[in-house]
C-alpha cells in the first residue's frame, strides 16, 4: 500500500548527489588535516591518521558514485510527502526547539512543552489527556534522573 | 485530570519562589553544592573527589553532588567551573596540570593563569616513581643513569601522554641531568603503560605511585626512583631524584577551585570548610591508603604554589622547544 | 588457596543479606539500564555510583559488575524491538534480531538472547575462576605491534559485515572513521576539527552516536509512516518459545561466541563491543546458514548476544589478576576499590579473598538470577510493542536526550544526537548499513593510537608492526580471511572440483 501523496526520488540521483557531497566534504577535510602537524617517525604527530581517513572517505564516495551510475533510471527512493512530510518536518523542529530551550528552561518544563506538542502532533487525542500524559511522564523521568539518581541535568532560570 | 496540571503549575511556581529569593551570604549554604570533576568517572581524579565531597557535606551540612565533566586534559570542566555563578554553590576539583600547563600550550581557555579564578583549597600532591620490571639489569638509579648516559635516545619511559606530569618531570630530568631519555606516550589510562614493562617492550614507566603501588608490592614491578626532595614514604626502596642532585621534583597536584567574585562571606566559609576537610585525620588516613601526600593548604599559599608551577612550566617550554 | 577452597568461601560472601541484595539490585538495575535506549552501562554505573560507594568494597563491586552484564542482557532488548540498540554492543543484534520481530519471533529472539547470554557469562565466569592468575598474562603479550594488526586488520575484515553493495559499507564506514578524529588526540593531546566549541575537543560520544544513528532515524521513518504502519504482531505464548530448529541453530553460535568473547574480555579496548563485531563476522563467514544472515537469521543475535556477555565477564580478569581496568566500565570499578581503600593490583587474589572470590560466586548467582528474571520478563518486553505509539515516541526520545547527555553532562552531545540521527534517516533511505559507521568511530581511534604509539616505542622502526609472533599471525589471518574468494576459485581451477558451501566464503 503506498502512502497518501508519497513522492520519491531518482535512487540514481541519490547516489550521485551522496558520492558528490562525500567527494567535496572529504577534500575539505583533506585541506583541514594537511594543515595538522605529522610530525616524525618516531615522533608521528596528529595530522597522519585524519590523511588516512580523509583518503578512505574520497575513495568511498567516489565508489558510491560509480555505483550510483549503475543503477536502473527506474530505481526510486520513497520519501514522505502530504501529511507524512508534515509529521516529519514537526518532529524535527519539536526537537531542535527541545535543545534549544533545554538550557534555558530545564529538563522539567522544556521536556513537558515538548512531550506535549509532539503528542499533539502524533495523535488525535484532546488537549486534557495528552497534557495529564504528559505531566505523569515527563515527571516520572525528571523523578527518576534528576531527583534520584541525582543526573546533572540543564536546570534552567527556574532551577529545574 | 485538571488538578494534575493544577498541582504541577502550583508546584513549579513555589519551587521557582523558593530558589529565586535572594539567601543571604551569611546563610551560606543553603542548598546542595555542586561539585565539578573535570575526568571521567573512574580516572584518578574520582576517589579523591568522592572522599573530599562526602566530609565537605558533614562540615556543610548540605548535599555536595559529583559533577563529571572530562575533556580537554581537564581544562573544559575547569572553564565551567570558572564561567559558573559565583555564589559558592559550583566549586570543583582541578589538578595542576589543567591550572598551570595546559594555559602555556592553548590560548583558547577562559583563564590564563591564577588571577582568573578562585583558589580554594590544595589537597594533596601525588610524586612520580620510575618503576622498571623486577628483574631489569639496573639495581638501583645510579645504574639507571648511567646506561640513560651511556646511550643516549635509546632508554625509553613510558608515560601516560606526552606532556603529562610524568612527561614533564622526565623532561626536567633530561634538562637538569644533560641526558636523552625518551618518553613514549601511552594513552587510555589502562596502564597500558604498565603492561608495556611487564611485557618487557620499553625499558622503564613514569607515573604517579598510585597505578603502580600493588604491582611494586607484588614484585613484578621494582621502584628505581622517585622524583620528590626526601623519601617518599609508600616507595622506601626508590631513592630520590631531589637527593642525588638532580632538580626535577615535580609531581602531579589536586586543588579545589572556584569561579573569581565568590563574596568574602561565602569564600570565608567555604575555605574554611575545605581546610578543615583537607587536614582531617581521615581524609590523611584516605591519602595514606591512595599513596597521595596529603598537602592541605589554604587559598593564598596555594596561588602561590600554582605560579611557582606556571614558572617551571613556563622554563621547560623553551627548553623542550629548543630540542 | 585452592579453586575449591575459593568456591566455598566466595559462597560464603555472597550467601549473606548484603551480598545477594548487591548482586539482585546490579542485575536488575543493568537490565534496565541495557534496556533503556540511550543508557549504557558506563552511564549506568556512573550514575549507581554514588550508591556503590555507602556499601562496603566487596558489596559495591558486587553490584557493579552485576550491572555490567545485566546490561549486555538487557542491551539486546530494544535492539531486537524496536531496531535501538540499548547500547554499542547490541548494534550487531539489530540487524538481524529486528528483522526477526518483523516476522513475530520477537519472543523467541528474546529467549535465545537470554540463554546465550547464560550460557556465555556462566562459561566465561568459569574460566575468569580456574585461569585468572595465568589468563593476567595474556594481556601482556599484546603491544601496540600487536593491537595495531588485530584493529587494522579486523576493520578491513568487517568493513564488510553486513553485506550489500561496496559502497553500501564503506562510506559509511569511512564517515565512522572521519568522526573519530575529531576532538582531542590521545597521544599528544592536540585538538582536531573542534572549529573552536570546547565541547567537540571530548570527541564525538559513542552514546549519543548509536542512539540517533538507530534510534532517531528509526522514530523519523516510524513517524513519516504513521499512518500506513503494520501493527506489530500479537505475540501468542506459543511464539515466546523457540523452535527447535531455532535452538539447534544456536548452539554451535552460543559456543563460538563464548570463546570469541572470553578472548577479547582478555585485552584492552571496548571489549563487549568489539567482540559483537566479531562474532557477527565469523557467524557470517563459518556459520551453515551464513547465506540467511542480515535477512533475519537466529545465528546472527545469538553468536554476538553472547559474545559481549562473555567479555563483560572475562573483562574482569585484567582488573582482578593485574589491577589494571581495560575499558571504561572496569576503570569505575577501580576508581570504586581505591575508594574503599583497597590496593589493585597482582596480590588482590591472595590479599582480599572476600572481593575476588566473592566476585566470582556472585557472578554466577547473578547471572542463574538474571535467567530467571528474564525470561518471564521477555513477555513484559514484548508487550512494550503495544504501548500506543503517542507514549512510546515521546517518552523513548526523551530517554534518549537524558542518555546522550548523561554520558559527558555536555548539550553538544545531544546536538550530535539530533545531527547523526538526521545523518542515519539520509543512510537508511539509500540502503546504507549503519554498523560500519559505529565499527569505524570505535576503531578509527585504537588503530591510530596503536599505530603512534608503535612508532614511538619503536623510535621510528616501521618493522615493530611486522616483527612479532603474534602480529605476523594476526596479519596471516587477516590476508587469509580477506582473499578467501581468490583462494576458493584457485583451488577450483587447479583441481578442478566444485567447492560450493563447504569452504567458508567472505559472502559476496
Amino acid at each position: 500500500m503506498m502512502p497518501m501523496q508519497a513522492a520519491s526520488f531518482q535512487k540514481r540521483k541519490a547516489y550521485l548527489w551522496m558520492g558528490a557531497a562525500g567527494v567535496l566534504f572529504s577534500a575539505c577535510y583533506l585541506g583541514m588535516s594537511l594543515e595538522l602537524p605529522f610530525g616524525h617517525l618516531d615522533q608521528p604527530g596528529a595530522g597522519i591518521f585524519p590523511v588516512v581517513a580523509g583518503v578512505i572517505l574520497l575513495i568511498a564516495s567516489l565508489i558510491t558514485m560509480r555505483e550510483g551510475w549503475q543503477f536502473e533510471p527506474a530505481a526510486r527512493i520513497e520519501l514522505p510527502g502530504g501529511q507524512d512530510l508534515k509529521r516529519l518536518v514537526s518532529l524535527m523542529l519539536l526537537l531542535l526547539g527541545f535543545f534549544i530551550m533545554l538550557p534555558l528552561l530545564g529538563l522539567l518544563i522544556s521536556s513537558l512543552i515538548f512531550c506535549i506538542l509532539l503528542m499533539r502532533v502524533i495523535s488525535d487525542l484532546g488537549w486534557l489527556r495528552i497534557v495529564a500524559y504528559s505531566v505523569v511522564m515527563c515527571g516520572a523521568l525528571y523523578g527518576a534522573f534528576v531527583f534520584l539518581l541525582k543526573v546533572p541535568m540543564p536546570r534552567g532560570v527556574l532551577a529545574y | 485530570m485538571n488538578f494534575l496540571v493544577k498541582s504541577a503549575v502550583t508546584l513549579l511556581t513555589a519551587g521557582a519562589v523558593l530558589n529565586g529569593a535572594p539567601a543571604l551570604a551569611q546563610d551560606y549554604p543553603t542548598r546542595d553544592i555542586t561539585f565539578v570533576v573535570p575526568y571521567n568517572p573512574g580516572g584518578a581524579t574520582d576517589p579523591i573527589s568522592r572522599q573530599f565531597s562526602s566530609q565537605l557535606e558533614k562540615v556543610l551540612h548540605v548535599g555536595v553532588n559529583v559533577e563529571n565533566k572530562p575533556g580537554g586534559s581537564g581544562t573544559i570542566g575547569a572553564g565551567q567551573i570558572m564561567r559558573s555563578k559565583p555564589d559558592g554553590y559550583t566549586i570543583g576539583l582541578s589538578d595542576i596540570g589543567a591550572l598551570a600547563y595546559q594555559p602555556l600550550i592553548n590560548k583558547g581557555l577562559v583563564y590564563k593563569n591564577s588571577d582568573d579564578y578562585q583558589p580554594i583549597v590544595k589537597l594533596s600532591e601525588q610524586p612520580v616513581v620510575l618503576v622498571v620490571r623486577a628483574d631489569a639489569r639496573w639495581k638501583n638509579f645510579d645504574e639507571f643513569v648511567a646506561e640513560v648516559k651511556s646511550s643516549p635516545g635509546k632508554i625509553r619511559v613510558g608515560v601516560n601522554g606526552l606532556r603529562t606530569a610524568p612527561d614533564l618531570v622526565i623532561q626536567q630530568f633530561n634538562k637538569v641531568a644533560g641526558t636523552r631519555i625518551v618518553t613514549v606516550p601511552f594513552s587510555g589510562g589502562g596502564g597500558e603503560a604498565t603492561i608495556a614493562v611487564l611485557g618487557g617492550r620499553i625499558e622503564a614507566m613514569a607515573n604517579s605511585g598510585a597505578g603502580n603501588i600493588g604491582h611494586v608490592k607484588a614484585g613484578t614491578l621494582r621502584a628505581l626512583a622517585v622524583f620528590t626532595k626526601g623519601k617518599y614514604e609508600p616507595f622506601p626502596d626508590a631513592s630520590p631524584v631531589g637527593d642525588a642532585g638532580y632538580n626535577a621534583t615535580m609531581g602531579s597536584a589536586f586543588y579545589v577551585i572556584g569561579p573569581k567574585g565568590m563574596p568574602p562571606a561565602v569564600l570565608t566559609k567555604l575555605s574554611n570548610a575545605a581546610l578543615q576537610v583537607a587536614q582531617s585525620e581521615e581524609f590523611r588516613a584516605f591519602a595514606k591508603a591512595n599513596v597521595y601526600v596529603a598537602e592541605p593548604k589554604g587559598p593564598s599559599e596555594m596561588k602561590a604554589d600554582i605560579d611557582q608551577f606556571s614558572q617551571i612550566y613556563t622554563e621547560l617550554l623553551k627548553f623542550i622547544d629548543q630540542r | 588457596m585452592t579453586t575449591l577452597d575459593g568456591i566455598l568461601h566466595g559462597l560464603h560472601v555472597v550467601f549473606t543479606y548484603q551480598n545477594l541484595l548487591a548482586a539482585l539490585a546490579g542485575a536488575l538495575a543493568g537490565t534496565v539500564i541495557g534496556v533503556l535506549p540511550g543508557l549504557g552501562p558506563v552511564a549506568g554505573i556512573a550514575m549507581i555510583l554514588p550508591i556503590t560507594y555507602s556499601l562496603d568494597a566487596t558489596a559495591g563491586i558486587i553490584m557493579m559488575a552485576g550491572i555490567f552484564y545485566g546490561a549486555m542482557y538487557g542491551g539486546s532488548t530494544t535492539a531486537v524491538l524496536i531496531n535501538m540498540p540499548g547500547e554499542s554492543a547490541s548494534v550487531m543484534t539489530c540487524i538481524d534480531g529486528y528483522k526477526l520481530t518483523r516476522k513475530g519471533r520477537a519472543g523467541a529472539v528474546l529467549t535465545i538472547v537470554a540463554v546465550g547470554s547464560f550460557i556465555g557469562g556462566t562459561i566465561s565466569v568459569a574460566g575468569v575462576m580456574l585461569f585468572a592468575p595465568v589468563l593476567g598474562q595474556f594481556g601482556i603479550l599484546f603491544g601496540p605491534a600487536e593491537f595495531f594488526a588485530l584493529t587494522a586488520g579486523g576493520l578491513m575484515i568487517l568493513s564488510r559485515i553486513s553485506g550489500g553493495t561496496l559502497a553500501a559499507g564503506l562510506f559509511p564506514m569511512a564517515l565512522g572513521l572521519v568522526l573519530s578524529t575529531v576532538g582531542q588526540e590521545a597521544v599528544t593531546g592536540q585538538n582536531r576539527f573542534t572549529f573552536g566549541f570546547n565541547d567537540l575537543s571530548q570527541g564525538i560520544e559513542l552514546v549519543a552516536l548509536v542512539v540517533g544513528l538507530y534510534g532517531l532515524a528509526e522514530i523519523m521513518l516510524v513517524i513519516e509512516s504513521l499512518h500506513t504502519q503494520v501493527k506489530p504482531l500479537n505475540v501468542r505464548l506459543r511464539d515466546m518459545m523457540p523452535t527447535r530448529t531455532e535452538w539447534r541453530r544456536s548452539w554451535a553460535p552460543f559456543g563460538r561466541g563464548t570463546m570469541l568473547g572470553f578472548i577479547f574480555g582478555l585485552l584492552p579496548g571496548p571489549a563487549a563491543t568489539l567482540s559483537s563485531f566479531a562474532s557477527y563476522r565469523l557467524e557470517k563467514a563459518v556459520s551453515k546458514h551464513r547465506d540467511e544472515i542480515g535477512d533475519g537469521a537466529i545465528e546472527g543475535v545469538a553468536g554476538p548476544e553472547t559474545a559481549n556477555n562473555a567479555a563483560a565477564t572475562a573483562s574482569m580478569v585484567p582488573l582482578l589478576a593485574l589491577g589494571i581496568p581495560f575499558n571504561a566500565i572496569t576503570a569505575l570499578m577501580l576508581a570504586a576499590l581505591m575508594v574503599h581503600g583497597v590496593q589493585p593490583g597482582p596480590l588482590l587474589i591472595s590479599a582480599h579473598p572476600d572481593i575476588f572470590w566473592g566476585v566470582i560466586v556472585s557472578m554466577y548467582v547473578g547471572n542463574l538470577m538474571l535467567l530467571v528474571l528474564n525470561i518471564p520478563l521477555i513477555g513484559v518486553w514484548v508487550s512494550m510493542l503495544r504501548i500506543p505509539n503517542y507514549i512510546f515516541l515521546p517518552l523513548i526520545l526523551m530517554l534518549a536526550v537524558i542518555g546522550s547527555y548523561s554520558v559527558r553532562n555536555s548539550m553538544m552531545d545531544v546536538y550530535i544526537f539530533l545531527l547523526v540521527g538526521v545523518l542515519g534517516y539520509i543512510l537508511r533511505k539509500l540502503e546504507f548499513q549503519l554498523a560500519p559507521m559505529v565499527i569505524g568511530l570505535v576503531l578509527g581511534p585504537l588503530i591510530e593510537k596503536h599505530m603512534r604509539e608503535g612508532l614511538f616505542m619503536s623510535l621510528g622502526e616501521v618493522s615493530v608492526f611486522y616483527s612479532s609472533p603474534i602480529a605476523i599471525t594476526i596479519w596471516v589471518l587477516v590476508l587469509l580471511i580477506l582473499t578467501i574468494g581468490i583462494q576458493r576459485a584457485l583451488i577450483e581451477r587447479l583441481f578442478g572440483v566444485r567447492l560450493g558451501k563447504i569452504v567458508l566464503d567472505n559472502n559476496e
